[in-house]
């Protein structure tokens, strides 16, 4: 672990994390972006499906009653 | 044939979710990946885990990790479709990542490598990259017809069919279908299709050999069929969104993992007889052990357990593992 990074300075320097100001939160990130892997793989573009999918059919026999919740 | 009203699903006046198992058995009617991948992997482990509630003990900095990681991202994506500039959304991730780990206990530092990485500061750390890395996603968030972004999404859908009737009493009437529930991290547009994508965080490479073993998996299975009921729409498969941790730090890579029409009816032919099966365990309360599974994804956790006569096997699950509540499919996030 990187022992002088702004993020463990918040930790030690604060004791109520949730004082944090937006700056501490950007000097974060700013330096994590300079930090960042230079290998980090991009984004793969898409491969090709194996087979086209439409479940249209399927679904009546999956489900007779959907239910669906957010937090 | 009985009739009675089906078991109520909600949580109760506490919050507390209800049991997914039919009253006074252990013949479970509602079921996710988790439970449903342990019965299918060895009913052994399956008994272990979920009857019993046994965990390892370096488990929970498993589960905490996981479960930030992807509440973070969540809500950035939350952000982000409700229309939120890049860098706000991410202050306020972070911010609310700061807040959320307040109590996280780090692991010690020479607890196993894929144990050790799991610290507070990497944890950040892998959401803020996580974060740039996809500053320029090609992966949308899909924002459904109720006009909300389809993020963070739990679901329950019943089947056409329940626990059988030989375990249905005078005393115990109840005609309850079987659930499948879970949890969706995120539907997303790619090109002119729909995936789910779920966060996975690893400490081993995560090379094409790692994204292969979810072609043949039971939760992206699951989750293209759920991400379809969900959304009234043909979902082709899920995207694997991994992050591997690292001394150096998070390195990111994605693989998409389809499933084609005909899979997934096999998929469900196949549930029912699962089911099926696990329910005469269940009412012969025996749970035979898989001894060919023992050895997958790096050795089974109760892979010693076994290794030990019968009747001294309680022993050392109580003092190698802990006893916590039961795992609940039911229990929302």
């Amino acid at each position: 672990m990187i022992q002088d990074d702004p993020l463990t300075e918040l930790w030690l320097r604060l004791d109520d994390i949730g004082d944090a100001t937006d700056d501490d939160i950007l000097t974060i990130i700013q330096y994590e972006r300079k930090h960042r892997l230079s290998g980090a793989k991009a984004v793969k573009d898409k491969p090709e499906p194996e087979a086209p999918t439409s479940l249209r059919e399927l679904l009546p026999t999956v489900a007779s009653k959907v239910i669906i919740r957010r937090r | 044939m009985l009739e009675a009203p089906l078991l109520d699903e909600q949580p109760n006046e506490d919050g507390e979710a209800p049991s997914p198992f039919l009253p006074g058995t252990t013949i479970q009617y509602a079921w996710d990946s988790t439970s449903l991948g342990w019965a299918k992997t060895c009913p052994r482990l399956y008994y272990y885990n979920m009857i019993c509630g046994y965990r390892p003990k370096e488990e929970s900095v498993h589960l905490r990790f996981g479960r930030e990681y992807q509440a973070a991202l969540e809500l950035f994506d939350r952000f982000r479709a409700e229309g939120m500039d890049h860098t706000s959304a991410q202050v306020r991730t972070v911010r609310y990542l700061l807040k959320a780990t307040a109590d996280y206990v780090d692991p010690h530092p020479e607890a196993k490598r894929s144990v050790m990485l799991k610290t507070k500061h990497n944890l950040v750390q892998a959401v803020i990259h996580h974060i740039e890395h996809y500053r320029d996603d090609k992966a949308q968030t899909h924002i459904m017809a109720n006009g909300q972004p389809a993020v963070e999404l739990s679901f329950r859908f019943q089947l056409d069919y329940g626990p059988g009737e030989a375990t249905r009493t005078q005393e115990n009437p109840i005609l309850q279908p079987y659930l499948l529930c879970g949890h969706l991290d995120r539907v997303v547009t790619f090109g002119d299709d729909l995936f789910v994508m779920d966060h996975k965080t690893t400490a081993s490479t995560i090379g094409s050999y790692y994204f292969e073993r979810y072609n043949q998996d039971n939760q992206m299975t699951l989750y293209t069929i759920a991400g379809q009921v969900v959304l009234h729409s043909p979902v082709k498969g899920v995207i694997v969104d991994a992050v591997q941790l690292m001394v150096k730090g998070p390195a990111f890579d994605r693989g998409f993992t389809f499933r084609s029409e005909d899979r997934l009816e096999e998929w469900m032919d196949d549930l029912r007889v699962h089911l099926r099966t696990f329910e005469d365990y269940a009412a012969a309360d025996y749970w035979p052990q898989n001894d060919t599974a023992c050895d997958k994804f790096g050795g089974c956790r109760f892979r010693e357990i076994c290794g030990r006569a019968p009747n001294v096997r309680h022993h050392f699950l109580d003092s190698d593992f802990v006893q916590e509540e039961r795992w609940n499919p039911l229990k929302t996030r």
